[in-house]
């Protein structure tokens, strides 16, 4: 009979220690489910691990387009998981997948903001650098625009037209035939030795005499910017993809340079960092005609001012660019550094990916009417903000 | 019959030779393929048309000009040249297109051709559409190798479809040497030119001087 009290005394014990566990874990699960932030002393009551990281707050680099998102992300995180407020570094894409494949470490940004998908060349990089786990979140969808200020003159521009208004040298062949004073037909007749001259074109109806006799004045995306590289490939590179002289030159490197080395001011004018900033306003209160690149969470927020150019005969819409028929529509990243969560000792470079990458990837953030649609950002469809959050979830790694 | 047979044969072979020279005998070369296709048609019957998809007219004719078929514009995208045709005319018919490594392709070359096949796989959904677009795809993927590229492809349509690739080694990328020689014959070519232009220039003078001298001479006189 005692035996069997005492059993009795210890099952219950044991049910007692396994409710109080599980109640603790409920209650924490709880806690930062509602962004409820946990003390320190609950912490230590619910036996949270002391982690040995070695940096105590999450560093992200990357694109400016994306800073306004990336800190509005990083400002949901801290507060529903009580985390140190992220390092944010709006340095630009192409400066922050530098940074971000330059290495493992707590020295190395643990995330970067690309408003572009990593290239093969900055993976193998990463690679090369020994950073061989990169979860890739495509988050959802941006665009990016040719505004002018409003009552200024609209007119449709393709890719073509671009590329001859901006670069810097283009191919004589074009010259020869096109609208230019007849001054400059003769010296690009007479110069038959050459595939390319210096651009000689000031007005776009040089280029095309369906186009207004307005000068050539285009504020693009400094060097650095993500932008810039997406307006080198969509834009330039598929401008002059189809001219004899281009694609005669067999390296891709010398016809990539040929096609993105673009001409200077007053035609060209690259705008520095934070582009997203000062683009509009140098774009305002300048002549008829002078163009500025933006992105669609930029013309969102400015749409009282400026207005889109069509472009392909398309003028841009939410809709357009969330149905793909908008040609200059992008898709924007994150990628994380899986070597730099933290381990079952929880030992690592930093605490607090995995939390960042959920909120992140919740609906709540990337689903319509989410973080990102209120931020001038379009929703991805749902099957792809699916992938994102798989990803995320089970630390997929990025195979390229 | 067998006139036009000769034609085909020596146009053939000056499309190999001198493919500028054949330009202006390529419509005499399908007006002749189509003359044979529809005699070899009639003699075979209905039942050759079921099995042979595209006539060789409509494959020659697609091979060229601004308006070229989808599938031979994709390939010249991939990086990939015509460089001549074999055709054999025959109750079976043989009609081969080869192409040739031109040209490496960026990042942004290859996802505006993936995106092109995207869209011709919505416009086109048919079994030699596919084989066209599996074709082109094994381009590209082979663009990624890294130590072998595709060198030749050989496209045939006739008396079946189908695609024999070869692969060379790279050799090095396109990146450094090529662009060097690039550069170089480019500079080459503009110096040869510039000298050349320097010499008729100097001949128009040399030829001028007399008549300028005689017409000199003449306002000299009384």
């Amino acid at each position: 009979m005692a035996g069997v009290n005492s059993d009795r005394w210890l099952i219950a014990a044991l049910t007692m220690l396994v409710g109080a566990y599980a109640l603790g874990a409920q209650a924490q699960q709880q806690m930062t489910a509602q962004g409820l932030p946990l003390s320190p002393m609950l912490r230590d009551a619910l036996a949270i691990q002391d982690v040995k990281a070695a940096r105590p707050q999450i560093r992200i680099v990357g694109s400016s387009s994306m800073h306004d998102l990336t800190l509005a992300v990083a400002k949901d995180v801290m507060a529903k998981t009580g985390l140190n407020e992220p390092i944010v570094e709006a340095v630009g894409t192409r400066e922050g997948m530098r940074l971000f494949c330059a290495g493992v470490g707590a020295e190395f940004p643990d995330i970067v903001a690309a408003v572009r998908r990593i290239t093969k060349s900055e993976y193998t990089a990463c690679m090369d650098n020994g950073i061989v786990d990169i979860i890739e979140m495509p988050i959802g969808l941006d665009a990016v625009i040719l505004v002018t200020e409003k009552g200024d003159t609209v007119f449709n521009l393709t890719a073509r037209h671009l590329y001859l208004a901006l670069a810097h040298q283009v191919p004589r062949e074009f010259v020869v035939t096109a609208n230019v004073p007849p001054g400059i037909a003769r010296m690009a007749l007479l110069a038959y030795s050459e595939q390319f001259l210096d651009n000689p074109f000031t007005f776009w109806n040089q280029i095309d005499s369906r186009l207004p006799a307005i000068p050539i004045k285009v504020y693009g995306p400094s060097i650095t910017a993500g932008t810039r590289d997406f307006v080198n490939s969509a834009i330039m590179e598929a401008g002059c993809r189809y001219f004899k002289p281009i694609r005669n030159i067999p390296s891709a490197a010398e016809r990539v340079r040929q096609c993105t080395t673009y001409r200077g001011s007053p035609q060209f004018v690259d705008v520095p960092d934070p582009y997203e900033d000062n683009v509009v306003s140098v774009v305002l209160g300048e002549d008829d005609g002078t163009l500025g690149i933006v992105t669609f969470a930029i013309l969102e927020k400015y749409k009282d001012q400026v207005v889109p150019l069509p472009y392909n005969g398309l003028t841009v819409s939410e809709e357009m660019i969330a149905g793909g028929e908008y040609p200059l529509r992008r898709t924007i990243y994150y990628y994380v550094k899986r070597a730099h969560m933290l381990n079952a000792k929880g030992e690592g470079v930093v605490r607090g990916l995995r939390e960042f990458m959920a909120d992140l990837t919740n609906e709540a953030t990337i689903g319509p009417e989410g973080l990102l649609d209120r931020m001038g950002r379009v929703p991805s469809a749902a099957v792809e903000r699916e992938t994102a959050r798989r990803n995320a979830g089970i630390l997929k790694r990025l195979e390229r | 019959m067998r006139a036009h047979l000769a034609t085909v044969i020596v146009c053939a072979g000056l499309l190999v030779a001198a493919p500028a020279r054949a330009e202006n005998l390529f419509d005499s070369v399908v007006d002749t393929l189509s003359y044979v296709w529809s005699t070899v048609v009639s003699m075979a019957g209905s039942a050759t048309e079921a099995v042979t998809p595209p006539t060789p007219m409509a494959t020659l004719r697609s091979l060229r000009g601004e308006d070229k078929g989808e599938f031979w514009s994709m390939l010249e995208d991939a990086g990939y040249e015509l460089q001549h045709i074999n055709t054999e005319v025959g109750l079976i018919p043989r009609l081969e297109a080869i192409y040739i490594f031109r040209r490496e392709l960026s990042e942004a070359d290859r996802e505006a051709l993936e995106l092109r096949l995207d869209q011709y796989a919505r416009k086109d959904g048919g079994l030699i559409a596919r084989l066209e677009r599996a074709i082109v795809h094994s381009l590209l993927d082979a663009s990624e190798f890294g130590e072998y590229r595709i060198s030749e492809l050989k496209v045939s349509f006739l008396p079946l479809p189908s695609a024999a690739f070869v692969l060379s080694p790279t050799e090095g990328g396109m990146d450094g040497d090529h662009d060097k020689i690039y550069r170089a014959v480019r500079e080459q070519t503009r110096e040869l030119r510039q000298m050349e232009r320097e010499r008729a220039e100097r001949e128009r003078k040399a030829l001028l001087r007399p008549q300028q001298a005689s017409s000199n001479g003449s306002l000299l006189k009384p």
